[in-house]
């Protein structure tokens, strides 16, 4: 028999369009079976091959829980703010939303022809005001919690494409792009707090279904760890303090290092016998991304800091001080103790500048490299009255003693920073704030929202790396809602990441025009049972939305801890397909960017599942790999993207 | 399809791998295990076309098929007359429940072997004791077939 699949399938597509059979009822008696795949960027593309492959996954096992008696959610929708739509609409002279709204209807009749079993009724859009009303609520209701913040930060700015890079954008201290020498830039910033939900981000995991090594990256980029605050004295009038999870080690400290961006320095130029050599070393610091300062930094640099002494208090002994860039501003104090004995990092250090290695633990060969272990075979030595004892018994025994002469004392760690939430963009979801010279920052009264984009001329960013609203005079100039004189709005946007933190929960209850999600719909649907994606979105956007969903726990949105009970990932698929585009021929068209764009220090181009965000934020992403050096986290999300 | 019998019961001889392929491609869904499932199917299909089949074993085919391959399960679903039969799409029947004493095969084959050489296969009851086991390896067994 001859199967003439287009006739047949166009057939069965159109009776499944009228019948329904994949609508999901809320509050039905059936068991309930909430199947989620990360929704698409829709790029100028079309789909891909890293659609499908998820996709098609969550479709069979959503086909066979609604021939096992399930009342089924299997929805989709689009995640549809992003730099290369707005790249696309800049060059073409096209509003967003245009070409927006063109890319949904292809990447929805391609779905519509591949068959699968979407509820076609739930469809939600990240850039439709009636979705991102509720983005901007969301938003107001952590600012009005104490969650958002802003501040000044120094972010990586390309000074040809006026805009913001992350970390891994900046590649051997140029633009991926262009190969204009990147800058830093002290810009001001909105953050949100998510190290306030550290704690709970991690000890959550414990009870949820996923897979092993989502949990162990997750934990990883969250970086946990219990140690120890010591504070050594000088022969400045300022005491120092490091954090340091190896109190033990303290009697193998043979010297010091400070981070370049450390405001101690410039308190002590007087102080510093070679400041010159100081100031310069700075300098080439701060053309460096912490990417390359820390994963790439095989080749240890540094500059001694003549003048300056640092006491150590457990053996009074005095130790010099260097400046180093392998030592991060943002992670501890940006000061940290050099253990060569028993650290790789300060072996490779110690041996470059000739310092002392002092063996403490005994069990390794320090004469070739850091002995690390902590196992039962690691003794202290040299390390008076720890002298004896394990490495495990010996951190609790210096911690205690620490505290007790008043120099140390217990802290928890965590290598995660807290989120930089805007981006100098049109095409983004404004943020709904007015800044009012008498009372600050307020947020427009909710009755106001959605605030939504005004039309504007021009969608590049100004010369000063502002937002394109800034120069809408007549928009930016409001009332302030709190006390009526002139105030101005907040021109930046919010990141495109924004949209995907509770995208979930629309779903739930699409068409609601006054909550986010009904407490009904939400009772009955929540949490998503299983949720299907890819690995590169374990430390971005699954934690961005665990996040956020336990903010709405706490405010008491949701009735769930968590947002999602089971996760499975899947790998990205490797090799170049036939939209690849090289790193530094990147065209800023939407056809281009969906798939690949990939950076030049990876030997196999990924071909980028173009699930959430994936679009224009590959370059947000951290590198791979499941670990991060302990001193240096690659702070790609901290950086200022686009 | 046109070599389907007529008959809406099932085949005796299909009885197993129906039941065997119900229960691994169940499993393997809820393992996201796509791959062994459809080669399942595939094995089901060969066995098909080996023992001959009726309508009823294209039924489970059907709609075992159907979560993966919606629009040609639902083409043949109508066309053998269950969209009919039961007034649904293969997709809105009931998921197939297995029966695991059925899962078993009813023979198994055997090899047989003299001083270490394979002289023959023969098929045998699964639930054969030893007795009927050496019986059937005898040359003069009708079951045996000569090995090549």
């Amino acid at each position: 028999m001859r199967y003439d699949f287009a006739a047949i399938e166009k057939k069965w597509q159109d009776r499944w369009e009228v019948s329904k059979p994949y609508a999901a009822i809320t509050g039905d008696p059936r068991p309930k079976f909430y199947g989620l795949i990360e929704f698409p960027y829709p790029s100028g593309a079309g789909l891909h091959v890293g659609h499908p492959r998820p996709f098609t996954a969550i479709d069979i096992v959503t086909r066979k829980k609604r021939m096992e008696g399930y009342n089924v959610l299997f929805p989709i929708g689009f995640d549809a703010f992003g730099l290369p739509t707005e790249n696309y609409a800049i060059k073409n002279h096209i509003h967003p939303a245009i070409v927006t709204k063109q890319n949904i209807e292809n990447f929805t009749r391609q779905l519509k022809m591949l068959g699968y079993g979407f509820d076609w009724d739930r469809v939600v859009d990240t850039t439709d005001p009636t979705y991102y009303k509720w983005t901007q609520w969301i938003f107001l209701q952590m600012f009005k919690n104490g969650l958002a913040y802003k501040t000044t930060m120094p972010i990586n700015w390309c000074p040809s494409c006026k805009v913001g890079l992350a970390n891994e954008e900046v590649v051997e201290g140029v633009c991926e792009r262009c190969g204009t020498p990147v800058v830093r830039k002290e810009k001001s910033q909105w953050m949100l707090r998510i190290t306030k939900y550290a704690d709970r981000l991690i000890d959550d995991l414990d009870d949820l279904d996923y897979i092993e090594r989502v949990k162990v990256q997750q934990k990883n980029w969250i970086g946990r760890s219990t140690g120890c605050e010591v504070t050594f004295k000088t022969n400045t009038p300022d005491e120092i303090t490091v954090f340091t999870t190896r109190a033990d080690t303290l009697f193998g400290v043979t010297y010091m290092v400070i981070s370049p961006e450390h405001p101690l320095l410039k308190k002590w130029q007087d102080r510093i016998a070679n400041w010159d050599e100081v100031a310069a070393y700075q300098e080439a610091a701060a053309r460096k991304s912490d990417f390359e300062r820390g994963e790439l930094n095989k080749d240890k640099t540094g500059v001694k800091l003549e003048g300056i002494e640092v006491i150590n208090p457990a053996t009074q002994e005095v130790v010099p001080m260097f400046v180093s860039d392998y030592v991060l501003m943002g992670y501890g104090t940006g000061i940290v103790m050099g253990v060569p004995g028993h650290d790789q990092r300060d072996w490779e250090f110690a041996t470059k500048f000739g310092l002392p290695i002092i063996e403490v633990v005994s069990g390794g060969d320090i004469t070739k490299e850091a002995f690390v272990s902590k196992d039962e075979n690691a003794v202290m030595v040299n390390s008076g009255f720890l002298n004896g004892m394990t490495v495990k018994e010996a951190i609790p025994a210096m911690k205690a003693y620490a505290v007790e002469q008043g120099w140390g004392r217990e802290k928890v760690n965590f290598k995660l920073r807290d989120w930089v939430f805007t981006r100098q963009r049109y095409w983004g979801e404004p943020i709904p704030l007015v800044n009012c010279e008498k009372c600050g920052w307020v947020p427009i009264p909710e009755s106001e929202l959605p605030l939504v984009l005004p039309q504007v001329e021009s969608y590049e960013p100004t010369d000063d790396g502002e937002s394109p609203l800034s120069k809408m005079t007549d928009w930016v100039n409001t009332t302030c809602p709190c006390c009526g004189g002139p105030a101005k709005r907040e021109t930046d946007t919010m990141p495109n990441w924004a949209g995907s933190c509770w995208y979930f929960l629309r779903y739930m209850d699409p068409h609601n025009d006054s909550a986010p999600v009904s407490h009904e719909a939400e009772d009955y649907w929540g949490p998503v049972d299983w949720y299907n994606g890819g690995m590169e979105h374990t430390t971005l956007h699954l934690l961005y939305s665990r996040f956020w969903h336990k903010f709405l726990y706490d405010i008491g949105v949701v009735h769930t801890k968590e947002p999602y009970a089971k996760r499975t990932s899947h790998g990205m698929i490797l090799g170049r397909n036939p939209h690849y585009v090289g790193p530094r021929s990147r065209c800023p068209s939407p056809s281009a960017t969906s798939s690949t764009p990939t950076t030049s220090s990876r030997p196999t181009a990924p071909t980028r599942c173009a699930c959430i965000s994936c679009s224009s934020a590959t370059s947000r992403r951290p590198p791979p790999g499941p670990t991060r050096p302990s001193r240096a986290p690659s702070a790609s999300w901290t950086a200022a993207g686009t | 399809m046109e070599l389907a019998k007529d008959d809406f019961a099932v085949t005796h001889k299909n009885e197993a791998i129906i039941h065997k392929t119900i229960k691994k491609v169940g499993e393997d869904i809820d393992t996201l295990k796509m791959n062994t499932a459809i080669a399942q199917l595939m094995t089901m299909v060969n066995e098909f076309y080996a023992n001959g089949c009726t309508k009823g074993d294209l039924e489970y085919l059907c709609m075992l098929l159907s979560p993966f391959a919606p629009h040609i399960a639902e083409e043949m679903w109508e066309q053998l007359g269950f969209a009919a039969k039961h007034g649904k799409m293969a997709m809105q029947m009931p998921w197939p429940q297995f029966d695991e004493a059925k899962t078993v095969d009813a023979e198994r084959e055997m090899a047989v072997q003299v001083n270490g050489k394979l002289r023959s296969t023969i098929i045998v009851p699964a639930d054969a004791d030893e007795e009927t086991v050496c019986s059937s390896s005898r040359p003069s067994s009708s079951r045996t077939r000569s090995s090549t």
